[in-house]
């Protein structure tokens, strides 16, 4: 006894209702099957073209995500910016507000004093005062008398 | 039309010159007996070329790793039962989401068909069919329409003999009831 034998006579003895070999009623496009292979051909190297240079599409979510994660790191970074701008500022303003309590707990003497006082103003490049007369003398000595008298010249003729 | 053996398409297929056309031979060997199961899960033919699409990809891409240790047919058909069942899958999920069954939505698409005829006792089957449930479906369609053996069912869809015995007894016992109250 073959299948098809096999699986009637079980028909008949669970569902004798039913009868068997019944067709599927569907219909198919014409040509179907014989253009079915060439479209799977086709999309199997249209696969392996997507494989080889893997692109990345952003759905719309994907696009959205991007974008919050955008403006999450833009404030951030904003934040971060005028948080330090302020410190900077607050530690200026910090130093001025030190020295004016410093000032007001200093006594009145002490401030005209201070001000009375014209203290000379010290810099690390020493000055033309404080070179020595006798120096300066003596650089003068050496310079030939021909050069001095040319440089009097030009200070005649060059002072309006 | 002459078809190709499997183990002639399969030496080919392992050739790199010979792949593609021993692909399309594997194709035109078993396209229709793969849309035919398709379809009859899924109803509608643009459905149907979807899913069936997508099973021959995948044969494509599995196929060099076929060991050989089950027919290639019923590798094929396991491939095939699973694209169906997750396509179902899907479906469920969209039809859930506009509170209707999936059986109703299938029963429906049947009657949407153009050719479709009320009268008919292929269409009534049809839609006794789609009252089942997903499992009895399978199975009775697999032995019913493909002539399928309870043995080489047990490797499609990885179930007991037994067990497949009595899924097809209920599910014929119940289109039965169908086709005699309808």
């Amino acid at each position: 006894m073959n299948e098809k034998e096999t699986i009637q006579n079980e028909l008949k003895e669970i569902a004798p209702g039913l009868p068997a070999g019944i067709s599927v009623p569907y219909q198919v496009p014409t040509n179907y099957f014989e253009n079915l292979s060439a479209s799977i051909v086709q999309q199997i190297h249209r696969q392996s073209v997507k494989k080889q240079a893997p692109l990345f599409y952003l759905s719309k979510q994907g696009w959205l995500t991007v974008a919050a994660a955008a403006c999450v790191c833009g404030i951030l970074f904003a934040s971060l910016y005028f948080f330090t701008a302020r410190q900077q500022n607050e530690s200026a303003a910090d130093t001025t507000k030190w020295v004016k309590k410093e000032v007001t707990n200093l006594s009145e003497e002490i401030l005209s004093e201070f001000i009375q006082s014209n203290a000379p103003i010290q810099t690390t490049t020493p000055s033309v005062a404080a070179i020595d007369n006798k120096e300066i003398a003596q650089l003068v000595k050496e310079i030939p008398t021909e050069e001095l008298s040319s440089f009097l010249n030009e200070i005649s003729t060059n002072t309006p | 039309m002459t078809h190709h053996s499997d183990q002639e398409i399969l030496f080919r297929f392992r050739q790199l010159d010979t792949k593609e056309a021993a692909f399309t031979a594997l194709v035109e060997k078993y396209q229709q007996r793969i849309y035919w199961h398709v379809r009859r899960m899924v109803v509608s033919h643009e459905d149907a070329n979807d899913v069936v699409q997508n099973i021959f990809i995948r044969v494509w891409n599995g196929l060099e790793k076929f060991r050989e240790d089950s027919q290639l047919f019923t590798w094929m058909y396991r491939i095939a039962t699973n694209e169906c069942l997750s396509f179902l899958d899907q479906q469920k999920r969209k039809l859930k989401a506009h509170s209707i069954e999936q059986e109703e939505g299938l029963a429906e698409r049947i009657k949407g068909d153009d050719h479709f005829d009320a009268q008919k006792l292929e269409w009534k089957l049809q839609i006794a069919i789609q009252q089942l449930p997903e499992k009895q479906r399978l199975v009775f369609t697999l032995r019913y329409y493909d002539e399928m053996p309870y043995e080489q069912m047990s490797k499609v869809l990885g179930t007991s003999e037994g067990a497949l015995k009595a899924s097809y007894h209920h599910a014929a016992k119940k289109i039965e009831d169908y086709l005699l109250n309808h």
